[in-house]
């Protein structure tokens, strides 16, 4: 995924230029996921990671809410995955 | 029956009657001297605890002769479905209830005192003979109920049943009333429960005024317990002789010619009126609201039906029925069917099926892998390659937050990028939603099972791929959530019931008030009040217990049950949590695990203690075998199939794992692994040790023989010893002769055969005097060693070693005389070459160069004799004794010298049939044994010797 670095949004009418971290995808919901950071640090000193979905068939390049608490549950669940599988 | 229910009737109401006597006894006890108050207090406690004891013993033997008159009669209808059967697994199935049938009866009927058993046996055989259509062709014989093993072949003929002979007056099925009645058993056996924690709490106390202060608080409670147990009894006996009614009914009718289970081939002429049957049928709309209203069902509201009538609600689930006099709302009815029942195979009741047994099943032909949880929720996960390094590092905590409100352009080419990544294959896809339906199509039963057993521990041990936990915590929420449904909509019910009643009481209550009532209107009113309060502390416990019960089902039963599937699903408690192995569904290994759940779950069915524990230990012992933990490079890991770890631990996936890992986790897995492995050693040697049987069996058979070979050797030479002792008297005896002569010739030959001259008569007298002294002297030898040997105090080998050693002390004699006359015949011979002495010169001479010739002959003999002693005393049991020893106990044993000798003996002979290397284990231990010590003793003669 090298040439997916990067990918910019606008937030508040802002220009954010954000580092892709993840991607994937459900059958379930139709959707594909990407989660991506702006890098910046929140109060609690932790980094924001964003996830949003999109249609990939209709490719309207929007990316859309995470509406419901089930694509939440997925998403944990991946993230968890991810966590695993990383080898401190 | 009616004995042991008397004689408990008759210790229940004495049991009353010294509680009440108690109570009275406390309260008068500051009104007494505190002597007296003590010493009647402690009366009562033990005449209490006595009739406690006596109705527990009484109740387990009710149970038992219920248990065991059902199972006599669920046995009979086994035979005949057996009969019936065509399809041969059916059959074996059928089959093998029967057997566990019969086991069971076997079980129960031990519990029963001789009495009780004729009793039982007294009321099968009047029951039989109330049913003609059962032994009419052949009665059943009093060993046939008491052994039902006897006859497989009874059949029931119901085809001449009076049609008019159905009882009208019964709706209820017997697989409904059996359910409702092991319900209340349950109840009654809570009940018993209760009130024995009561006075195992009182029995605690010690000082007498904690056990006042105890009575006061529960003496009341002991008293409505028992209230309740009385009504738990009515209710029970209610059921059984409805039940009795509903067997009468399915034995006798008539519709078909087979099994007695068969009603629904004709409709029955119930005698119920169409009011009756508009009633039952608006009672089935009221579905849902609590347990059963039996018996006399008074309502206020809704329809009334006849109080013969019995009823049955829907409890869709719900806990058990209220019991005992219900006089609220009437409870909600089964609805009558009035259509011609179908006809139908009554299949043999099915016991309860396990966790693993479910699981097999569900899983049955479907390939269950370890990413299948990913593929359900997610797929094509790619991570990147900067982000894995930022994880790893560890620098970073991340918070992850919704984007809302926020429209982002992305690039294209990370949606086309992304698209091509939906690759779902549909197999996979098939295969889950497969399982996914098997698992929708779960009985109530099996539900209940997983929801109860397949949580906490056994999640985390068991390591199924995430798959199955996702896809069962689905269906268990809408499971529990159609029961939590169920209640509330009773207690929303409830609840309008109560305040609508209340409203109405108040209303009543503000007529009341009105002073210018008549007694009549006054009276009505009292009576309307009466009836609307009748009733509601039964309604206001429903309500309670309800919200308990649908709190229970939501926060402690599925609220715990999605944890642990979290914690299942994060390897919580396995040990190196994030890098334990996972792996595909083992259905092989599960199928044994069922295997041996069943073979469990059957044995303690059928009380066989042995089958429980050997399928016990199968079980654990193969969750132990699949359990592995490994050190590698990120610490100790689990990487086996399975994760044992049969202590409860509470699982709380908030721990940090490491923590978890290090204190707790390794250290109840490894005490729990070690233990069983212990055992699964054990086993294995077991199992190792059959599998060579065969081959050690025949060589150890080729042994045994060798042994008997040898035994009847040793007993041949020892039955020679007779023979040998008197050899040896007859060669002294002949030494004794011999010297005689050889003195004799040798005086001749020195006086030249001048018999007559002085010189002559000397040597002859001292000849005489000397081979007489020789004769005598070995007579009263020989008489001595026989008159030890026959008062006993020496053995027969000794007496053999001694008759050696006066044979060769005779034949050293001899020798000696040889030796001295040997000169003179030589010098005679030549004297008188007229004769030719040289073959007697010759003989002399030889024995004479040979001294050790004879004795050296005897010793042998007597070691010869010795040494079929030993072979004698070597048995073939010994050898096989010897052989199956453990190695360690054998060596013990083998230590001694006299297991040495032997040993060395069963060595030598059994080398010869070695075969193979097992079962000579003993042999070679033997050998190294023998070479050792040799061994040691030549080094020891050498020391010496040097």
């Amino acid at each position: 995924m090298e040439e997916l670095e990067k990918i910019t949004i606008e937030k508040n009418g802002e220009r954010l230029e954000c580092d892709v971290l993840f991607t994937f995808d459900s059958e379930d919901t139709n959707k594909a996921y990407i989660g991506y950071t702006d890098n910046k640090l929140a109060s609690n000193g932790r980094k924001n990671i964003y996830i949003s979905s999109f249609d990939p068939i209709l490719g309207t390049g929007t990316l859309e809410d995470v509406e419901t608490d089930e694509e939440w549950d997925m998403i944990k669940d991946v993230l968890k995955e991810i966590e695993e599988s990383i080898e401190r | 029956m009616n004995s042991l229910k008397e004689e408990l009737e008759r210790n229940q109401n004495e049991l009353i009657h010294l509680q009440e006597e108690m109570k009275n006894l406390r309260n008068a006890e500051n009104d007494m001297p505190r002597e007296s108050f003590q010493r009647d207090y402690q009366r009562l406690v033990e005449l209490i605890s006595q009739i406690e004891d006596e109705i527990s013993s009484i109740q387990r033997q009710i149970a038992s002769y219920d248990a065991a008159k059902k199972d006599i009669m669920d046995l009979r209808r086994l035979r005949d479905t057996l009969d019936k059967e065509e399809d041969g697994n059916a059959k074996d199935e059928i089959a093998e209830e029967i057997s566990s049938k019969e086991d069971e009866i076997r079980n129960f009927m031990a519990n029963l005192t001789p009495n009780t058993q004729d009793e039982l046996r007294n009321e099968i055989i009047s029951e039989n003979e109330k049913q003609p259509e059962y032994n009419e062709d052949r009665p059943v014989s009093e060993e046939e109920v008491m052994n039902p093993e006897i006859d497989d072949n009874e059949v029931p003929d119901l085809s001449d049943i009076n049609n008019e002979e159905v009882s009208s007056d019964v709706l209820d099925s017997p697989s409904d009333l059996e359910d409702e009645l092991s319900k209340v058993n349950e109840q009654l056996q809570q009940s018993i429960n209760n009130f024995l924690n009561i006075f195992d709490e009182e029995r605690k106390l010690v000082d007498q005024g904690t056990i006042n202060a105890f009575n006061q608080e529960y003496m009341d409670k002991k008293i409505e317990e028992n209230k309740i147990f009385e009504k738990l009894k009515k209710r029970k006996e209610e059921l059984e002789a409805r039940l009795k009614d509903a067997e009468n009914i399915e034995i006798k009718d008539p519709t078909q010619n087979s099994h007695p289970l068969l009603l629904e081939e004709k409709p029955r002429p119930l005698s119920i009126t169409t009011d009756q049957n508009n009633n039952i049928n608006n009672n089935s709309k009221l579905l849902g609201l609590p347990g059963p209203v039996l018996g006399e069902t008074k309502g206020i509201s809704g329809p009334t039906m006849d109080e013969q009538q019995p009823t049955k609600n829907e409890t869709l689930g719900l806990p058990g029925p209220v019991l005992g006099e219900t006089k609220g709302l009437p409870g909600p009815t089964k609805k009558k069917d009035t259509k011609p029942p179908k006809q139908k195979t009554s299949p043999p009741p099915k016991p309860k099926r396990g966790v693993k047994r479910i699981i097999d099943d569900l899983t049955q032909g479907l390939e269950v892998k370890k990413k299948d949880n990913k593929k359900y929720k997610a797929s094509n996960i790619n991570i990147h390659k900067n982000f894995k390094t930022e994880l790893q590092s560890g620098n970073y905590l991340y918070n992850i937050v919704h984007t809302a409100g926020t429209v982002m352009k992305v690039p294209f080419q990370l949606l086309s990028k992304l698209k091509n990544k939906l690759t779902y294959r549909k197999e996979d896809k098939k295969r889950i939603n497969t399982l996914k339906e098997r698992i929708n199509n779960l009985s109530e039963e099996d539900l209940m099972t997983l929801y109860n057993e397949y949580r906490g521990n056994t999640v985390i041990a068991e390591r199924f791929p995430t798959i199955l936990n996702t896809l069962l915590e689905e269906k268990m929420n809408s499971f529990i959530m159609e029961k939590v449904t169920a209640i509330n909509t009773n207690l929303e019910e409830n609840y309008k019931k109560v305040f609508t009643d209340y409203a109405q009481i108040e209303a009543i209550e503000e007529k009341l008030r009105n002073e210018n009532l008549s007694k009549e209107q006054k009276d009505s009113l009292l009576k309307q009040k009466e009836t609307l309060l009748k009733g509601k502390a039964k309604q206001i416990e429903s309500i309670r217990k309800d919200y308990v019960q649908a709190n229970n089902y939501l926060s402690g039963g599925l609220h715990g049950f999605s944890e642990d599937m979290k914690a299942a699903a994060t390897k919580l408690s396995c040990v190196g949590k994030r890098f334990t192995k996972d792996y595909d569904l083992d259905q092989e290994l599960l199928a044994k695990e069922a295997h041996y759940e069943d073979e469990e779950n059957k044995a303690i069915r059928t009380g066989n203690d042995e089958k429980a524990l050997e399928n016990f230990i199968k079980g654990e012992s193969l969750l132990s075998e699949n359990t592995e933990i490994k050190e590698s490079v990120f610490g100790t890991r689990s990487v086996g199939k399975k994760y044992y770890s049969p202590l409860a631990e509470m699982l709380d996936y908030r721990d940090d794992p490491f923590i978890r890992d290090v204190f707790t986790t390794v250290a109840v897995a490894s005490a729990a692994i070690s233990t069983v492995n212990a055992l699964t050693t054990q086993r294995k040697l077991h199992e190792t040790l059959q599998s060579e049987q065969q081959e050690a069996a025949r060589v150890n058979n080729i042994n045994n023989r060798q042994m008997d070979q040898v035994h009847q050797t040793g007993s041949d030479i020892v039955a020679q010893n007779d023979n040998f002792t008197n050899g040896l008297k007859a060669q002294m005896n002949q030494a004794v002769t011999d010297a005689s002569g050889v003195i004799e010739r040798k005086n001749l030959d020195l006086v030249d055969w001048h018999i007559g001259t002085d010189k002559y008569h000397q040597l002859d007298a001292a000849g005489h005097n000397a081979y007489e002294a020789m004769y005598n002297s070995t007579k009263a030898s020989i008489a001595d060693i026989t008159t030890k040997y026959g008062s006993g105090s020496i053995s027969q080998a000794d007496a053999l070693s001694q008759f050696v050693n006066l044979a060769n002390a005779q034949q050293a004699k001899l020798v000696g005389i040889y030796n001295e006359y040997i000169p003179i015949l030589s010098s005679y011979a030549k004297a008188h070459p007229q004769f030719d002495l040289s073959g007697v010169l010759g003989a002399m001479k030889y024995i004479s160069k040979h001294p050790d010739a004879i004795s050296n002959m005897n010793n042998s003999m007597a070691s010869v004799i010795n040494s079929g002693e030993s072979l004698i005393g070597l048995t073939a049991e010994q050898v096989k004794a010897l052989d199956s020893l453990p190695s360690d106990l054998s060596t013990t044993i083998l230590g001694t010298a006299t297991s040495a000798s032997l040993a060395y003996n069963v060595a030598k002979n059994m080398g010869k049939n070695r075969k193979t290397s097992y079962g000579n284990a003993v042999t070679d231990m033997v050998d190294e044994y023998v070479e050792n010590t040799y061994g040691e003793e030549e080094t020891n003669e050498k020391q010496r010797a040097a």
